[in-house]
């Protein structure tokens, strides 16, 4: 009862015409700088920190939060139209986003994105209504040793990921493993594979691989193809198109749902972020879904889990932050510095010290979830129209915001280089049919399960028995037997049974 | 088919002007910035060293101490070892300065092979200090039971952050001994969510980290790595207190490329010098931060460095 009256007091603070309006240009920054590859929420927020000082501390933190939540929203833009992913989440959302903008219905996934973003986000926050401070608790529980389980139960998953051929699959697995190993030893800090070059002590930097992988591949494969026409009529990119149907509504809203409760759970866990829930949602989508083998051919589901999955993520990592004053993620991290900055101190005493500050944002993240919403569909058809472009347009543009992504990652040229040399691997890639989205996620994924391995096993002094001695992680190894035993028992019953059919014919 | 034109003409105007950062030529009048100066910061923006870069300007820009904008530089490349050797060849007389704390200058000398001869000291802001905690049921209820299990040859896991937390573990087991394993996250807010979860026992943390969770009681100081105790809510012994040669300060500091010229030395370390006497310094960094005034202009800053690279080259 407390809660909900505390909570309408948050409504009162957050619909004052001045927060609406901040919550209001928040969303559409971060829609923007979303959009922009190079530019994550990380940047975005860390860039605007200082410009909120001079507003008052709930005005300031309802719009930060408001380019953090919309952030999400405009990095699959990008992903969807041109198959850059804005941020990392948003690879998952590209997998069948751009399928289906290539098949002439921007319009749709974009308009999926949206509604599944929205029910992320609004789901992810009424579960941190509820029981944000409790999940908060029971995320802590998640050490080492269960993170560690819980990815390589990810990991293994990424098999479903891996396309028509296992063998390259597990080839673009392993090499986005061992591009991640290069730089400092995450457990021992000592430089590895860094080939004696500064630049390679850091190891490969993130943002020009996916900008080049994806991005200037592409721009590879126009160059190739310039005089092939598009697969689409392009007077059909209107907004009456981009609509969904009644059927196709009715198809994406289980997904989403799924996806939001998997996402928030993900999103409070230490250090997991909306990358893992995106990625965990898309996975769970294509074994839970009717439809699940044909995602990552154009599917509105595949949209509609990664977006539901990494926005209710997002929401999600607001409950370490606020309860425990932990930062979820890197932007987390960023938000809490302006916590402190405007001389709140978020931990395990804000919501008794600081009551109105605290459900005013949290009530002015649902009022910039439904202005965000607002905002993002009324620029579908400005997007869509990026698809009538030519492509001897495009091959101009898209070069540009490459290179002015990949320099203003770390603000440097080298950026460029490495994004110039990603660009060509990843159009071998692509020619001879290696997917990449395993060796992005293997590239995420793979330094957080090492280090997290390893001191799990710093923990136990070398020992594997402690996966099964914790609970969680016990039902993390059980659950990952199954799913990697069960296809082989099943292959060899399904042998027997056509053999002894066989026989008996 | 025009306006498409004129925008993809734009768009390279500006990411020209982006990139035209150029080497620009030596002025005679150093003593005074004459344009932008560019503020490098190898830490991602939102973290400790992007926090103190940012508050300095403002309290430069608020006061009036420099006519020029100041510009901050984000150059995280290589673990900031990009950033590093980029300030430390600038000619730029003046115009171009670093934030460099002995988390920098650690690396610098251990893995890059650098060291202060690289920079040109402009001052010392404030130093900081570490201390343990332990949850609040820990079976460690006083310092000397940590000692104890130590000592009787017992299995503590330790968890906090990099650098120089490192260095404090290393320390720990040198002087006390024991079987003590030492866990590294990235931050040290990853590592209070390990001692909350019960994953480690003892955590390494810095007062300004740590503020909110020993407030409310859910976890407790153990034992200080500082000169003379921290004040409340962080009151605990200290390693000296208990007999052991442990104290490790941590400083944050401000350096120029090695070529800045002696006029241009004077006029930073002066400004710097008039930033830490504001009150906004005193109470809204110093004071929020719970951070120790040590302010040293840049003769006495380079001895201060100095000291900490010896320590550096010994533990290598």
């Amino acid at each position: 009862m407390d809660t909900i009256q505390l909570l309408l007091g948050g409504f009162g603070t957050a619909l004052s015409v001045n927060n609406f309006f901040a919550a209001a240009v928040g969303a559409l920054l971060g829609i923007l700088v979303g959009a922009m590859p190079g530019i994550g929420s990380l940047a975005g927020v860390a860039l605007l920190l200082p410009l909120t000082f001079k507003f008052n501390p709930v005005t300031g933190m309802i719009m930060l939060s408001a380019v953090y939540y919309a952030n999400m929203y405009g990095g699959s833009y990008s992903a969807i139209l041109i198959n850059i992913p804005g941020d990392t989440p948003a690879v998952m959302t590209g997998l069948d986003g751009h399928p289906l903008a290539q098949q002439g219905k921007p319009g749709k996934a974009l308009f999926t994105s949206n509604i599944a973003s929205f029910i992320g986000g609004t789901v992810g926050i009424i579960i941190l209504t509820v029981i944000g401070p409790g999940l908060a608790r029971f995320g802590l529980r998640f050490g080492p040793v269960e993170m560690a389980a819980l990815l390589l139960v990810a990991m293994t998953s990424l098999g479903w990921l891996l396309g028509d051929s296992p063998t390259k699959g597990i080839v673009a697995t392993l090499l986005g493993i061992l591009m991640a190993t290069m730089g400092f030893d995450a457990v021992l800090g000592t430089p590895r594979y860094d080939f004696g070059s500064i630049y390679l002590l850091g190891g490969v930097p993130f943002i020009p691989l996916v900008i080049g992988i994806f991005g200037f591949s592409q721009v590879i494969e126009m160059m190739e193809l310039r005089n092939k026409p598009r697969d689409f009529d392009t007077d059909k990119l209107t907004l009456r198109d981009s609509m969904l149907s009644r059927d196709e509504f009715r198809r994406i809203i289980p997904p989403s749902l799924r996806s939001s409760l998997l996402g928030t759970f993900i999103g409070v866990l230490p250090g997991a972020g909306a990358t893992t829930g995106a990625f965990l949602s898309y996975m769970q989508e294509k074994r839970l879904g009717r439809d699940g083998h044909l995602l990552g051919t154009g599917r509105v589901e595949g949209v509609a889990a990664a977006e539901a999955g990494n926005n209710s993520a997002a929401a999600g990592a607001f409950a370490p932050l606020l309860s425990l004053g932990i930062p979820g993620s890197g932007t987390g991290a960023v938000l809490l510095g302006g916590l402190l900055m405007y001389g709140l101190n978020p931990g395990p005493l804000l919501f008794q010290n600081q009551p109105e500050f605290t459900w005013g944002l949290i009530a002015s993240l649902y009022v910039a979830n439904i202005v965000t919403l607002g905002v993002a569909i009324m620029i579908i058809p400005w997007l869509i129209k990026i698809l009538k472009v030519p492509v001897s347009v495009m091959i101009p543009v898209i070069t540009t915001i490459c290179v002015m992504g990949s320099y203003s990652a770390n603000n440097s040229l080298y950026g460029i280089v490495m994004m110039l040399f990603f660009g060509v691997v990843g159009f071998f890639m692509k020619k001879y049919g290696y997917p990449i989205a395993p060796l992005l996620l293997a590239f995420v994924l793979g330094p957080t399960l090492e280090k997290n391995f390893r001191q799990a096993l710093q923990i136990s002094d070398g020992s594997l028995a402690i996966f099964l001695q914790r609970p969680i992680s016990a039902v993390l190894v059980a659950f990952l037997l199954i799913t990697v035993v069960s296809p082989i028992v099943r292959r060899a019953v399904g042998k027997n049974k056509t053999k002894t059919k066989g026989e008996s014919v | 088919m025009r306006r498409l034109f004129l925008a993809t003409v734009l768009v390279i105007a500006s990411a020209t002007l982006v990139f035209a950062t150029g080497e620009v030529e030596m002025s005679d009048e150093a003593w005074m910035p004459d344009r932008n100066v560019e503020w490098y910061c190898t830490s991602s923006p939102g973290g400790g060293s992007s926090i103190f870069t940012q508050t300095i300007i403002e309290i430069i820009k608020d006061e009036g101490l420099v006519d020029q904008e100041l510009l901050i530089n984000y150059k995280t490349d290589g673990g900031g070892a990009v950033g590093r050797r980029e300030v430390s060849r600038k000619s730029t007389a003046g115009h171009t300065i670093l934030t460099f704390n002995n988390g920098d200058l650690q690396p610098l000398v251990q893995i890059e092979g650098g060291d202060l001869d690289d920079f040109t000291p402009l001052a010392v802001m404030a130093t900081d200090g570490q201390i343990l905690l332990v949850p609040a049921d820990s079976e460690f209820e006083t310092a000397q039971d940590f000692i104890d299990t130590l000592q009787g040859g017992g299995r503590v896991i330790m968890g906090g952050s990099k650098g120089d937390d490192i260095n404090l573990s290393n320390k720990i087991r040198e002087e006390v001994g024991g079987d003590l394993e030492y866990l590294v996250s990235d931050s040290t807010g990853d590592a209070l969510t390990q001692i909350l979860g019960g994953s480690i026992e003892v955590v390494i943390a810095k007062p300004a980290a740590s503020f909110e969770l020993v407030s409310a009681g859910e976890l407790r100081p153990l034992i200080a790595a500082t000169r003379s105790r921290f004040g409340e809510p962080f009151d605990a012994p200290t390693f000296k207190e208990l007999g052991f040669d442990i104290e490790l300060n941590v400083y944050r500091g401000i350096v120029g490329p090695k070529e800045m010229p002696q006029e241009a030395v004077e006029f930073w370390s002066d400004v710097f010098g008039r930033v830490v006497k504001t009150e906004r310094w005193q109470e809204g960094y110093l004071g929020r931060f719970l951070l120790t005034d040590a302010y040293l202009p840049w003769d006495e800053a380079i001895e201060y460095m100095q000291e900490f690279e010896d320590l550096y080259t010994a533990s290598m």
